[in-house]
């Protein structure tokens, strides 16, 4: 399929006017040509608006306990994961050895680089029996960092992410009973913050410029 | 923790590890439109509710899927819930009755504002249907039978009697006029 045989069916896929075969040979096209993806984006956006312009229907009694009870079991990997509770961030006993885990025995050297005798006070906290580590995953369970909280709530945050896309910020969140707490915003592997006394654990996320007052694209939660 | 406060994207992270609960926000978020959507498709009312029930099952299953860098979350599980719609239009070739309004009703076919509508899908909606008064009859025809009909375009081509490039010419252009006035709303 030529470029423009394919950029024809765009508005027809995007509508979902394609026979399913027909889809399916357009999509080996797509990935050949990712110039054609921006303008499929676009129709499928405005396509999407289609069905905004219907007046939401009431949702019958029952229907969201059925939804939720048919739902496929998933498998073993993918098993529901509950968001950490704070006691489950890390309640273990103090062993200076137990606590000092790779990353963050790396990001104190960092620190101790980079601010000199500052780090002192994070190496001391790592044999702290209060201290506590949170470890960050993404959303397959990989970690992607952790974070060292003092007992006076003051948190190292180290990560291991790239760098975020162009004009974005990482941000820190704190997590409670309540709706995420808006902090620090970040742009290195490394962030210090203050953990509000409401915050129980915490979270980053990627952000416009400048942060959000709610979090758009989580990049770590806190580990089971 | 509530997760009301969550945008559409984070949630949808949180599904693809596995969060029901964060797959019931959706589900109160957008179950309405699911719901609305397979109406206009002239669906009835139990295999509407089968469409929902389907609809947030392939949710569940393939958030996973879903890229933020490539489209919006709210793109992606409405295109989801549309596809899904005219999967089930097709198998069971439940059919509108009308191709298209008559002259003297067409402008009710896309004014369906209702009632019970909460203050910003309102307002979404007029936005949009103020668009699709900016297509032209043949254009809001083609939409009509194509997307809310779920015909495929070689049906929707005789249907309305055109050629089916002719076809393709008018949904081309409807959908950027709709982006071009959307944009500028």
């Amino acid at each position: 399929m030529t470029l423009e045989e394919a950029r024809d069916l765009l508005p027809l896929y995007a509508l979902d006017a394609l026979l399913p075969e027909e889809a399916r040979g357009l999509e080996p096209a797509l990935r050949a040509y990712p110039e054609l993806q921006a303008e499929l984006l676009a129709l499928q956006s405005t396509a999407a608006e289609l069905v905004a312009s219907l007046p939401t229907e009431p949702i019958p009694q029952g229907l969201e306990a059925k939804v939720m009870a048919s739902l496929p079991s998933r498998t073993e990997e993918s098993q529901p994961k509950v968001l950490p509770l704070p006691t489950q961030v890390s309640t273990r006993p103090p062993s200076p050895l137990r606590w000092l885990a790779p990353a963050i025995a790396a990001a104190a050297l960092v620190v101790l680089a980079w601010t000199g005798s500052l780090a002192w006070g994070w190496i001391q906290a790592l044999g702290n029996p209060s201290s506590k580590i949170v470890t960050l995953v993404n959303d397959q369970g990989g970690v992607v960092g952790r974070a060292l909280v003092r007992p006076d709530r003051r948190t190292l945050l180290v990560v291991n992410l790239p760098p975020p896309a162009g004009g974005k910020v990482y941000q820190a969140w704190g997590l409670g009973a309540g709706q995420p707490i808006p902090l620090n915003t970040f742009t290195r592997q490394i962030a210090v913050l203050e953990l509000p006394p409401q915050a129980t654990a915490l979270a980053v996320s990627e952000e416009p410029a400048g942060g959000s007052r709610t979090p758009t694209q989580i990049r770590g939660l806190p580990q089971n | 923790m509530s997760l009301e406060a969550f945008t559409d994207e984070s949630l949808l992270t949180l599904v693809a590890r596995g969060d029901e609960e964060a797959l019931r926000v959706l589900f109160r978020r957008y179950a309405g439109s699911v719901l609305s959507l397979a109406r206009r498709m002239g669906l009835d009312a139990a295999t509407r509710e089968d469409c929902v029930q389907e609809v947030f099952g392939r949710i569940w299953k393939g958030a996973g899927s879903f890229d933020p860098k490539r489209t919006s979350a709210r793109s992606w599980l409405l295109a989801v819930a549309h596809h899904q719609a005219v999967d089930l239009v097709r198998r069971q070739a439940a059919r509108p009755q009308a191709v298209e309004p008559d002259a003297e009703h067409e402008d009710e076919a896309f004014d369906v504002a209702g009632p019970s509508l909460d203050e910003g899908g309102a307002l979404d909606r007029v936005r949009i249907q103020k668009a699709l008064t900016a297509l032209s009859q043949e254009e809001r025809r083609v939409i009509e039978v194509l997307y809310y009909q779920g015909y495929a375009h070689g049906e929707a081509a005789e249907r309305l009697g055109i050629p089916l490039g002719t076809l393709k010419t008018r949904t081309r252009r409807a959908l950027e006029k709709l982006r071009e006035v959307l944009g500028d709303a």
